[in-house]
């Protein structure tokens, strides 16, 4: 049996290990459902062929499942706390519920109504870890992943969202043939109670009366614990050819309890099961459920978990390198197509380009040969006419100084510094005006024309008042009557500012012949040109 | 501390490193090819439109040839466009003092140089020079220099601005003597060229 395992293993990704008191199944996923079981005993002989098994396999994952009487129920409310204070309380009541056993799982299940609105826990937990750990201790060994350790009490939940019951209080019973009769009480579609009873051969003992008998004392102690209040309990029995027309004739509706039973070939045909379940018993539907829904793990410590973890791992990396080839792939596909795309266009440019070239060559043998480009004709005429509009010369502007001047016959004239600038603050003495300047007409030139006088007052009688006056009036007809842009003193025969400093002496009657002053005319070049 | 079975994860970390590599080669391949094949068309697209502007504007070329390279000739003649005409300057500014009876003209032309306009000028493929004519000059009169400029416009080839310009009373009694200097005068000239900016030389 063993030697053909290996290719019957291959292509199995995921493996079931149920594991009850009169054998350990072992369930492979293959291709969207489970095979057949491999069976083990539950002895030294079994355990050995389970190892041998592990070693001839591929390690692929295994889920173990646990259905046994050893399985035990506590409900407990907490305060409703947070972190480690909450995980701190919940060891500590499973500490105190289940000692010596490391295989124990806590389920929230509500809160209380009233009061605190304490959290309503049930723990649970494999009183006997003996029945479980030479198991997990062989797929440690092998350094097989243990993706996690089940309770198929728990597992069952599913098994009801699956088969979409609708009742508020449930009895689910199904069999499995290495563990027994399991009844599983929910409230709510939450777990509350689950008991295995042993289950006869069949044929041994009258069936139907036998689980009847078996529900009957279980009703009876979901009563005295108070879980079962005065509601009808809807009790489900999976079952299959003569033991389900025995239990159709035996069971009877009352006003607390409903029947319904249920083929298991049915429901396994509503979960997807391959092939035709021909058994009473539901290990296989158990197997599949577990398997095909890869529940979180209820029993297994991290270290038991370790290999899955690795495996997890492996996979994750080997994902990653899966990822990273197919986005690289995907990026360079895009790339290429720029590529190719951008290849045809660059091909199409060219096949155009020389279409135009040809033309342009032929239309061009018609022009007369120049040196220059035509456009650059045009740009070396643009240049030359934009620097003849530019051209300046001072003899207008001198002109036009003579003949304001001409009005003045006591202003002589010595020396004009003519300058032409962008800069309206251009020339020499523009930094130190010695008078506030003439207010100027406040229009914008594309270049100025500055001119700086240096004249005097000849003759000068000593009176600077009359002096300045002629000087202002002066500068005043350049403005009003020659346009020009600014009239600035730069110096005067006497400085009148008050940040400067004047000395004289009253006793010195000596007259200066004349008196000298500097002025900074500016013109527009638009006004010369208007 | 965690044990790690790296044996485990050597297969797995390895497929991840090849894949990693064989990925970033991938991707830089293909990015290379894309960017070269783009780089080649972009550039094979600028020819593209650059012949067939120049072809669609062969019309317009042939107005510029008929309209403006008459000018364009007339311009590399008078050493505008091209080598300025250093001879016929000095050549004309003797001239004009023997014409005008300039008691005095002493000028000096600066070696050509690169130049900007401060105002806005677009000079395509061209560099603009400028020498500088310094002049200094007595006159009889300020008319003269009136006259000596105008000379200049009129002969001189070539297009100039006068950048600055100095005159100044030379005494303080107007003499009437024609040799004596009234006026003095100090002016510097700017005499414009175009070259082009790549070095060639423009010649007919």
């Amino acid at each position: 049996m063993i030697s053909s395992l290996r290719s019957s293993f291959s292509a199995a990704r995921r493996r079931a290990l149920c594991i009850a008191s009169d054998g350990v199944s072992v369930y492979q996923w293959e291709k969207g459902g489970i095979s057949d079981p491999l069976v083990f005993d539950v002895d030294d002989v079994g355990l050995a062929n389970f190892e041998r098994y592990l070693r001839e396999t591929p390690k692929v994952p295994i889920y173990l499942m646990v259905d046994v009487v050893e399985e035990e129920y506590r409900h407990e409310s907490i305060p409703h706390l947070y972190g480690s204070d909450r995980q701190a309380v919940i060891e500590r009541k499973q500490a105190w519920f289940f000692r010596g056993t490391p295989y124990c799982h806590v389920m929230m299940q509500g809160r209380e109504a009233e009061g605190r609105r304490d959290d309503k826990l049930m723990f649970t937990a494999i009183i006997n870890p003996d029945i479980v750990t030479p198991w997990v201790r062989l797929c440690t060994q092998n350094k097989v992943a243990l993706a996690g350790i089940y309770s198929l009490p728990i597992l069952s939940a599913s098994l009801l969202a699956k088969m979409k019951v609708p009742s508020r209080n449930v009895l689910l019973v199904t069999m499995q043939g290495s563990s027994g009769l399991r009844q599983s009480f929910f409230n709510d579609r939450i777990l509350k109670m689950s008991r295995l009873a042993k289950l006869p051969r069949l044929g041994t003992v009258p069936f139907a009366p036998y689980i009847l008998g078996e529900l009957g004392k279980f009703e009876r102690y979901l009563t005295s614990v108070q879980l079962l209040k005065a509601e009808p309990l809807d009790t489900y029995i999976l079952a299959h050819g003569d033991s389900l027309d025995q239990l159709e004739q035996a069971c009877r509706n009352t006003e607390t309890v409903r029947y319904h039973l249920l083929d298991v070939g049915d429901v396994a045909r509503r979960l997807g099961i391959h092939g035709v379940l021909t058994t009473p018993f539901s290990d296989h539907i158990f197997a599949h459920l577990l398997l095909r829904t890869e529940p979180k793990n209820h029993f297994a410590s991290n270290e038991e978990r370790r290999y899955y973890t690795l495996y997890q791992t492996r996979a994750g990396l080997y994902a990653a390198s899966v990822i990273a080839l197919l986005g690289s792939a995907l990026w360079s596909w895009f790339n290429l197509i720029d590529g190719v795309s951008n290849r045809q266009l660059a091909r199409d440019a060219v096949q155009k380009a020389m279409f135009y070239q040809a033309r342009y060559d032929r239309e061009k043998g018609r022009l007369p040969p120049t040196v220059v480009s035509p456009a650059d004709i045009k740009t070396a005429v643009d240049i030359v006419d934009t620097l003849t509009q530019h051209k300046a010369a001072p003899l207008s502007r001198m002109g036009v100084l003579g003949q304001a001047l001409a009005g003045f016959p006591t202003l002589r004239l010595e020396e004009i510094q003519w300058t032409v600038s962008t800069d309206l603050q251009a020339g020499a003495g523009a930094a130190t005006p010695q008078a506030p300047p003439v207010p100027d007409k406040g229009q914008a030139a594309s270049y100025y024309e500055i001119a700086e006088i240096t004249a005097n007052v000849y003759p000068f009688d000593g009176n600077y008042r009359a002096a300045l006056d002629q000087i202002n009036r002066f500068g005043e007809v350049l403005l009003s009557k020659y346009q020009a842009h600014s009239v600035t003193a730069v110096n005067l025969p006497l400085d009148t500012r008050s940040s400067a400093q004047i000395r004289g002496d009253t006793k010195d009657v000596s007259i200066h012949e004349k008196a000298e002053f500097s002025l900074r005319v500016v013109f527009g070049a638009e006004d010369a040109n208007g | 501390m965690v044990d790690i079975e790296w044996p485990l994860l050597r297969a797995p970390l390895a497929a991840l490193v090849g894949a990693l590599i064989i990925s970033t080669l991938l991707i830089i391949a293909s990015g290379y090819f894309r960017d070269r094949m783009a780089e080649d068309y972009r550039l094979n697209n600028q020819k593209f439109l650059e012949v067939s502007r120049k072809y669609l504007s062969v019309d317009e070329d042939e107005l510029i040839i008929k309209e403006l390279y008459p000018r364009f000739v007339n311009l590399y003649r008078r050493g505008i466009v091209g080598e300025e005409k250093r001879l016929d300057w000095v050549e004309i500014l003797k001239n004009a003092a023997a014409t005008l009876k300039l008691p005095g003209l002493r000028y000096e032309i600066t070696s050509r140089e690169a130049h900007s306009p401060a105002f806005p000028l677009v000079p395509g493929p061209y560099q603009i020079n400028t020498s500088t004519m310094k002049l200094e000059l007595g006159l009889l009169h300020e008319h003269d220099l009136a006259s000596l400029l105008q000379d200049l416009d009129e002969k001189a080839p070539g297009i100039y601005t006068v950048k600055e310009c100095t005159l100044k009373r030379a005494q303080n009694v107007v003499a009437e003597n024609p040799d004596k200097e009234n006026v003095t005068a100090e002016c510097d000239l700017l005499w414009f060229t175009l070259s082009l900016a790549s070095g060639e030389k423009i010649s007919l």
